[in-house]
């Protein structure tokens, strides 16, 4: 909500806000039209206190401090995330709250092995891929990253993907068990993908698990396995 | 002619092709003049004779022009001009890539030929329809250069010529809205492009086949969400919000359509177009059927996806909205219950729920008992959140003390007893402080300490509690849960906030007491030992080592933050606000640390070639971005775009920089010179979001008591760039480079200093003043005539008087304490000053950074061989002393500081204040005692130990200084 206005101010006329934004909007051409209706619609409801599920804007990168401040985040070259928006934008939502803005996002992409890879027995074909996914920590524990993801699902099942996948430290036993409580099941076991191990175990750096959910596309199931903790592969392999 | 035949002549022919291919032009003409020669003049030769003869000229004219136009000379330029004037209206147009790109190039530096550019295209894309690449071109050197009318026009052309390429025409689209959009465009055309996308977008919508099974629809009509979305931007840009309802209702595009297939994005729009339209019966009747418990299993499976609260929104908005329907109030209450019933967890249902009471208390049909019953049932839900606290708060906005209390009072009586959960205790203190401490200048010294004292037991009690957890887990910790902040880290943090308060006396100004920092600081310490990576802690704890004057030790903890890309516009701000007049040098290096966690000019070049990439990185992306269709996203890369190249943060980084170079050298380096001297309108991007606040809505967050001075905008911007003229015109002076005598006067008159909102310092205005005059001394010196030698004696008049002043200010008094020391450094015992503070700093700094101009102006007045206009030699000779004394007084308050904090600030003294504060208060006793059982004695010892090495270091660093 904009400093300086309150609901006693306004007599609880939300048309009042109304009309002080579009006089601000005439008054300051520089803000952008679109813009404004979005304000005006925060501020027409002037208690908005709760949480929505919305796609990622590429301005929504100047308000991710709650969740990348994490060190568990990575900041990413802007590159990078302007990519995802721009070819996979709506494989990319936040969790907005009101008060502090932007507490969580999911950050996926669409994509297949390369064709010259078919014949191996490691063959990806066409799956959604989540490439990030974060709840700032105040956040967590209220199920944003179940929305979170199935709406990535939703996205990935729409555009015909067999599955859905990600790949998890095998040492991060909270992400392990979130993601096998929404459905994933370990596919196969990445040795020593990740170059460090921050557990301090192993010098020749983590493994990770590719974990899977089926999309609707699967019927029979093809693409997950049990026990896939026992299935180990090279990284040269899943690339 | 013979099969063998055309074998040749093609052979020859490739030969041209090849040469022409190769840019060997030469040699292609010496080919076909070869052939021609033997007397072959076929039809083919001749036009590529032609062709390249024509090419190869208006190429030569182009870059003549061209060169001519860069001439210094004013008659080359003026000819230069009109031989591309000339050439931009030759008949037949020139219409090769080469020569056009040479020709765009001299008119885009031509400021008032903005048409012709794009006019030199339009006439060859007529002359060449069929030119795919030259069209292309066209189109890209308007839309990367932001010439929104010149790529529309290309766009058209395009999507006229290649009406194959359905994607052309929702390029004409998105280009006809930027032009509508863009503020930069005449109202004519707002208007006239506006009403082009909105008949383009109508016709998009309307192409749309009814038929889902129907595979071939005309090329124009939309067959994406992303076209889709585009065709809404239009239509919410002109405020056609009943049109968007319409749409999105319709067979053919609407939610159930095969293009957006019940996509959440879009029921979302519908919403927002609902409420944006007033369509209020409508409206409610939407989202009221979108969160009814159906009696159907599979549908109330989904329900949870719709637990949105834009739909809870407008629900509670219609029923605001629609005053008269006296029932629809009590309808609607029974309608979020049932949904309660269905889902007890829902904390949207329950907060519509507060809303729905709220307003019926506001329309005087529900009391405030009902209320108050409201906000219980909700807090006995969800106080195990910590969302808790906010939304309370948020309900109890602008209720009066007595609601706001009750409901505290409430939730304490509700937890207390029951110490098993941390955070609806967590919950119910933080609505203590807004009830009890927020707002309230007359909170009582017993009641902070009171509830600081509570929240440290209890951080101690908790934390003791998980540690006899994790001993007892056989299992290793996993690293995300090692690395994870914990709900219970918010104790503390409150503790810190609660004493943070204003000082009595300084209520007005919102400042907090020296000692109340270090205290916070020592609580702050103590929780990062246990949780190093909570955020929340870190960034208070840097504005307090700030506060404090301890830069090296603020510079760390931001270290620790790990600051990089965007982080740079959203976070940087928290320590790099004025840092470089509070710790302009290098601090002592960190173990294991890189040099932008102590060297605070690498941290500065960071962030200016994060900006500086990140602007090559959007442009390319805008372009990637057209291919992939997705006209929203970069419709908002092209805001993203202006906000990080017009950013506030990225001026005040590139202006404080060369001012730490400035500093350190006495003059600044060339780079970023172009950023700091930008005089266009910034944009402030700056975030405070991740602080905790616990203050009511009505009154400031708590982070604006930890700011060091107030946040600079476009004045501040306006005095810094004036600073740092003066010390490019000394430096351009000095290396005999010519000097713009013109531009700078009139800005000097856009300073409007006594402005009550203002963003400046004391320091800073003072030093504007000074620098006002100097810059004027500085230009006379160049060779302006703008001021008379009379004035500029008056000018430095002003400046001998402001030095004189700065004397008094920085004389030592028989205690060895001078005004600017008594007024800015922290006190160990009442009316002894010990330490440092940012304020000290700041004044030292600033004021060093004019006596360094000064400096620059005696040492070029006293160069014998210089050309500059020469200064009153008797005046230069009072300054000079003048400069050298308050120099040396600087250094003497300095030493004096030093030695007051090698004789107070002892190590038992700082922990003596952690630990009791003020001695002398009858409340202070119980808090003691829970500090004394909760800080560790040894990390207190080296926590008070770093502070007096950071203040030792920061004062090291003045006396470093130089003239």
């Amino acid at each position: 909500m904009q400093e300086g206005y309150n609901d006693q101010q306004l007599n609880f006329n939300p048309h009042r806000r109304l009309l002080l934004i579009t006089a601000r909007q005439k008054k300051n051409k520089s803000i952008k039209p679109h813009i404004i209706n979005i304000i005006i619609l925060t501020l027409t409801i002037y208690h908005i206190k709760m949480s929505s599920i919305e796609r990622m804007s590429p301005l929504d990168l100047l308000d991710l401090n709650l969740t990348n401040l994490d060190p568990l985040t990575e900041n990413y070259d802007l590159g990078f995330y302007l990519n995802y928006l721009n070819k996979w934008p709506s494989l990319f939502s936040t969790v907005k709250d009101h008060e502090a803005g932007i507490v969580g996002y999911i950050m996926g992409k669409l994509e297949e092995q390369h064709p010259a890879m078919r014949q191996s027995e490691h063959y990806t074909p066409w799956h959604g891929h989540i490439t990030v996914l974060t709840v700032a920590p105040a956040w967590r524990r209220l199920g944003f990253a179940r929305r979170l993801t199935e709406q990535l699902e939703r996205g990935s099942d729409s555009n015909d993907a067999w599955f859905v996948d990600l790949y998890v430290r095998a040492g991060n036993k909270v992400a392990y068990d979130m993601y096998k409580g929404m459905g994933y099941s370990v596919f196969r076991r990445v040795v020593n993908y990740y170059s460090d191990d921050p557990s301090g175990m192993s010098e020749n750096g983590e493994d990770a698990f590719d974990m899977r959910k089926p999309c609707s596309r699967d019927k029979k199931l093809e693409h997950v396995r049990e026990n896939g903790e026992n299935f180990p592969v090279g990284p040269e392999d899943v690339m | 002619m013979s099969s063998s035949n055309d074998a040749v002549f093609l052979r020859r022919n490739n030969q041209i092709q090849d040469a022409i291919d190769s840019h060997n032009m030469k040699q292609a003409l010496q080919l076909i003049e070869k052939r021609m020669k033997k007397g072959e003049n076929t039809q083919f030769l001749k036009a590529i004779v032609r062709d390249q003869l024509t090419r190869e000229i208006a190429s030569k004219q182009a870059w003549k022009a061209n060169i001519l136009f860069n001439h210094a000379d004013e008659t080359h330029k003026k000819k230069g001009i009109s031989e591309t004037l000339e050439l931009c209206n030759a008949d037949p147009p020139i219409s090769d890539l080469d020569s056009l790109d040479i020709l765009h190039r001299t008119l885009r530096k031509m400021d008032d030929h903005t048409e012709l550019r794009s006019a030199i295209w339009e006439r060859a894309a007529k002359a060449k329809p069929q030119d795919h690449a030259l069209q292309m071109r066209w189109f890209k050197f308007g839309y990367e250069a932001g010439d929104w009318k010149s790529a529309q026009k290309a766009a058209m052309s395009l999507q006229k010529n290649f009406p194959r390429e359905r994607k052309y025409y929702f390029w004409a689209i998105f280009l006809c809205y930027l032009v509508s959009d863009d503020p930069a465009s005449s109202d004519m055309d707002r208007k006239l492009f506006g009403t082009l996308a909105y008949r383009f977008a109508q016709k998009a919508v309307a192409d749309v086949p009814s038929n889902p099974t129907e595979l071939l629809s005309p090329p124009r009509a939309i067959q994406t969400a992303e076209e889709l979305l585009l065709v809404v931007r239009v239509l919410e840009s002109q405020g056609r919000w009943t049109e968007i309802v319409q749409v999105l209702d319709s067979e053919n595009a609407g939610l159930s359509s095969r293009i957006v297939n019940n996509d959440r994005t879009f029921m979302l729009v519908k919403v927002i177009s609902l409420g944006a339209a007033e369509l209020w019966e409508e409206g409610h009747s939407y989202v009221k059927s979108l969160l009814t418990v159906s009696e159907d299993e599979a549908e109330r499976s989904t329900l949870h996806e719709r637990d949105d609260w834009k739909y809870w929104n407008l629900l509670i908005l219609a029923v605001r909205c629609l005053e008269n329907s006296p029932e629809l109030l009590s309808d609607t209450q029974q309608h979020i219950e049932k949904f309660i019933e269905f889902s007890p967890k829902s904390r949207n249902a329950h907060i519509a729920l507060m809303d729905i009471v709220l307003t019926g208390f506001k329309r005087g049909e529900r009391t405030e008992d009902d209320l108050v019953v409201a906000c219980q049932r909700y807090f006995d839900q969800h106080k195990h959140k910590l969302y808790a606290f906010k939304d309370l708060r948020g309900v109890l906005e602008t209720r009066d003390d007595t609601v706001i209390h009750r409901v505290a009072q409430n939730c304490m009586d509700s937890v207390e007893g029951k110490p098993d959960d941390a955070i609806p205790l967590i919950n119910a203190y933080k609505l203590q402080y807004c009830d009890q401490i927020s707002g309230k200048g007359n909170a009582s010294k017993s009641i902070i300490e009171t509830l600081v004292r509570n929240c440290l037991y209890f951080y101690d009690a908790f934390t003791l509690l998980a540690k006899t957890k994790d001993s007892k887990k056989e299992s290793q910790p996993d690293t995300a849960s090692a690395m994870e902040s914990r709900p219970t880290d918010d104790f503390c943090i409150i503790a810190a906030m609660a004493l943070l308060q204003p000082t009595p006396a300084d209520r007005s100004s919102k400042k907090v007491s020296n000692t109340a920092l270090v205290r916070a600081a020592g609580i702050l310490e103590h929780l990062l030992i246990d949780s190093p990576h909570n955020y929340e802690a870190i960034l208070m704890l840097i504005r307090i080592y700030l506060l404090l004057g301890a830069g090296s030790i603020a510079m760390r903890w931001f270290g620790k933050l790990s600051v990089k890309q965007m982080q740079y516009e959203s976070v940087a701000h928290n320590l790099f606000t004025r840092f470089a007049t509070i710790h302009p040098h290098p601090a002592p290096p960190i173990e294991g640390g890189e040099y932008k966690d102590f060297e605070p000019q690498v941290a500065f070049i960071g962030a200016l070639d994060f900006y500086r990439s990140a602007n090559f990185t959007i442009k390319n992306s805008l372009i990637k971005g057209l291919d992939d269709g997705t006209y929203v996203n970069l419709d908002d890369t092209i805001e993203l775009q202006k906000r990080v190249r017009d950013s506030i943060c990225r001026r005040m980084w590139a202006l404080d920089l060369r001012r730490m170079q400035r500093i350190h050298k006495g003059n600044h380096l060339a780079l970023h010179e172009d950023v700091a001297q930008d005089t266009s309108p910034a944009r402030d991007n700056r975030k405070y979001d991740a602080f905790m606040n616990l203050e009511r809505c009505d009154q400031s967050p708590f982070e604006h008591r930890l700011r060091a001075g107030p946040i600079p905008r476009e004045n501040w911007l306006a005095s810094a760039r004036l600073t740092d003229r003066l010390f490019s015109v000394l430096e351009s002076i000095s290396s005999q480079k010519p000097v713009v005598l013109k531009l700078e006067m009139p800005e000097i008159g856009k300073l409007s200093l006594s402005q009550t909102d203002a963003d400046h310092t004391f320091a800073e205005i003072d030093a504007t003043k000074i620098h006002v005059e100097l810059f004027k001394v500085a230009m006379f010196m160049a060779g302006s005539k703008a001021h008379t030698s009379t004035e500029i004696e008056t000018s430095l008049g002003e400046v001998e008087d402001w030095l004189k002043v700065k004397r008094e200010d920085l004389a030592l008094k028989d205690n060895k304490k001078s005004c600017l020391i008594m007024r800015t450094a922290t006190e160990f015992t009442p009316g002894t000053p010990g330490a440092p503070t940012w304020e000290y700093f700041h004044v030292v700094w600033t004021l060093v950074e004019t006596l360094k101009a000064l400096w620059n102006i005696f040492d070029l007045d006293s160069r014998k061989a210089a050309k500059t206009a020469k200064l009153p030699a008797e005046q230069m000779k009072r300054l000079n002393t003048l400069v050298r004394e308050v120099f040396e007084d600087v250094r003497s308050n300095t030493r004096s500081l030093k030695q007051s904090l090698t004789e107070s600030a002892t190590l038992s003294t700082l922990i003596d204040m952690v630990k009791r504060g003020d001695a002398t208060d009858e409340y202070e006793k119980p808090l003691q005692d829970v500090l004394e059982k909760a800080l560790d004695e040894s990390a207190l010892e080296l926590f008070c130990g770093e502070l007096r090495e950071s203040w030792e270091e920061a004062l090291d660093g003045v006396l470093a200084a130089r003239l």
